[in-house]
């Protein structure tokens, strides 16, 4: 019995002192992605490569905009968007306090305008991704 | 491809088994300024001359003083039962874990917070072995058909007022397994939830933040964003 008394005095307390103080995830650890809409052109490429459909787009023809949408309801922080976006757009913070009452609050959306193809005159591509896809002679998404 | 008889969706969902009467702050079931409007809209029908116009005129100006000053004491009612109910809560909160599909992560989550590193007692929520000594609902999993009936029969045991929190992606939105034949996709399919915790799976601070916000005692951090390109 003195030795388990021991034992417990040396280990001490090991309770975190979350609440009150911030209790910072481990190093590698995938919380939150944050998407950088400076750096974002729209390209869509996260959202194929989403597993879980949290990523998701819409193209309106008739108003001539994408509607993009990340709802961390859905996120299995797998980090698959941040490994394939080619502009290095989206990164997985460190931040995990998500709790929240309505689920609107867990959604990030975004609208870009379309670029219209100049022969036919349909919408194709974001125009940010066709001026980036001008600038550097390449289009790298589909 | 057509689904076979055995494993095609039911065609009528299941409804919500009880509207919650106790947490909502309480809102008058009838708006009486609108009563007001209609009496309005009778009178200025009324043709028996100016004066009587008046007369209705003052009489309904005095009653819907009246009902704005029965409306501004309800709302302070309300917001005192709220309070209250706030302040009951806040003390100390029973949850009962229902899994309804779930792959066992967000429950290894959750009973690591009864361990001594998170030590979720200190805060006065306990776990307990039955819905009817519970306030609170810790639902994982996507609610598959199997437990859906199941999930349905806690719900109904739990004693108003209650609380339901869902936890894990699957549970907030149907996660990898969206919505299917086996799948409801997301408790809020199925019963109304007050707080969602995503997280695949969830770490026990953010499963113990949740708890505390459902107790008021720790504040929503997560707002919507959006952005729009300037044009």
């Amino acid at each position: 019995m003195f030795r388990i008394l021991k034992k417990s005095l040396s280990t001490g307390v090991v309770t975190t002192g979350y609440p009150k103080g911030q209790d910072p995830a481990p190093e590698g650890f995938r919380g939150r992605p944050e998407v950088d809409f400076e750096k974002c052109t729209g390209c869509k490429v996260c959202s194929e490569a989403c597993p879980s459909g949290a990523i998701s787009y819409e193209d309106d023809l008739e108003e001539g905009v994408r509607r993009w949408r990340l709802s961390y309801a859905g996120c299995l922080f797998c980090g698959a968007c941040e490994e394939q976006c080619p502009y290095g757009a989206i990164t997985l913070s460190q931040f995990y306090e998500m709790a929240s009452r309505n689920k609107e609050d867990l959604s990030v959306t975004a609208t870009f305008r379309l670029g219209s193809c100049s022969h036919c005159g349909q919408y194709y591509e974001t125009e940010r991704e066709i001026q980036r896809a001008r600038k550097e002679g390449s289009h790298r998404c589909r | 491809m057509k689904p076979n008889g055995r494993f095609s969706a039911p065609e009528k969902k299941v409804p919500i088994v009880a509207a919650r009467s106790g947490w909502q702050p309480l809102v008058p079931l009838h708006n009486p300024l609108s009563m007001v409007k209609a009496h309005k809209s009778c009178a200025s029908t009324i043709d028996n001359g100016s004066q009587t116009m008046d007369r209705e005129m003052i009489k309904l100006q005095r009653v819907e003083q009246n009902l704005e000053a029965i409306e501004k004491s309800l709302e302070e009612l309300g917001a005192r039962l709220s309070e209250r109910i706030g302040k009951i809560f806040g003390r100390s909160l029973h949850i009962r874990e229902v899994d309804s599909g779930s792959c066992n992560a967000c429950e290894w989550e959750i009973t690591a917070l009864s361990n001594p590193v998170y030590d979720l007692e200190r805060f006065g929520i306990y776990f307990v072995a039955s819905p009817r000594h519970a306030d609170v609902l810790l639902v994982t999993g996507p609610v598959t058909r199997n437990l859906q009936t199941a999930l349905l029969k806690t719900y109904e045991a739990t004693p108003e007022p209650k609380l339901v929190i869902a936890v894990g992606a699957c549970a907030c939105s149907g996660g990898l397994f969206h919505e299917g034949y086996a799948s409801a996709g997301g408790v809020d399919k199925v019963l109304p939830v007050d707080i969602y915790i995503p997280g695949c799976p969830p770490r026990p601070q953010a499963i113990l933040q949740g708890l505390l916000l459902a107790m008021d005692k720790m504040d929503q951090k997560m707002r919507k964003q959006e952005f729009a390109e300037e044009s």
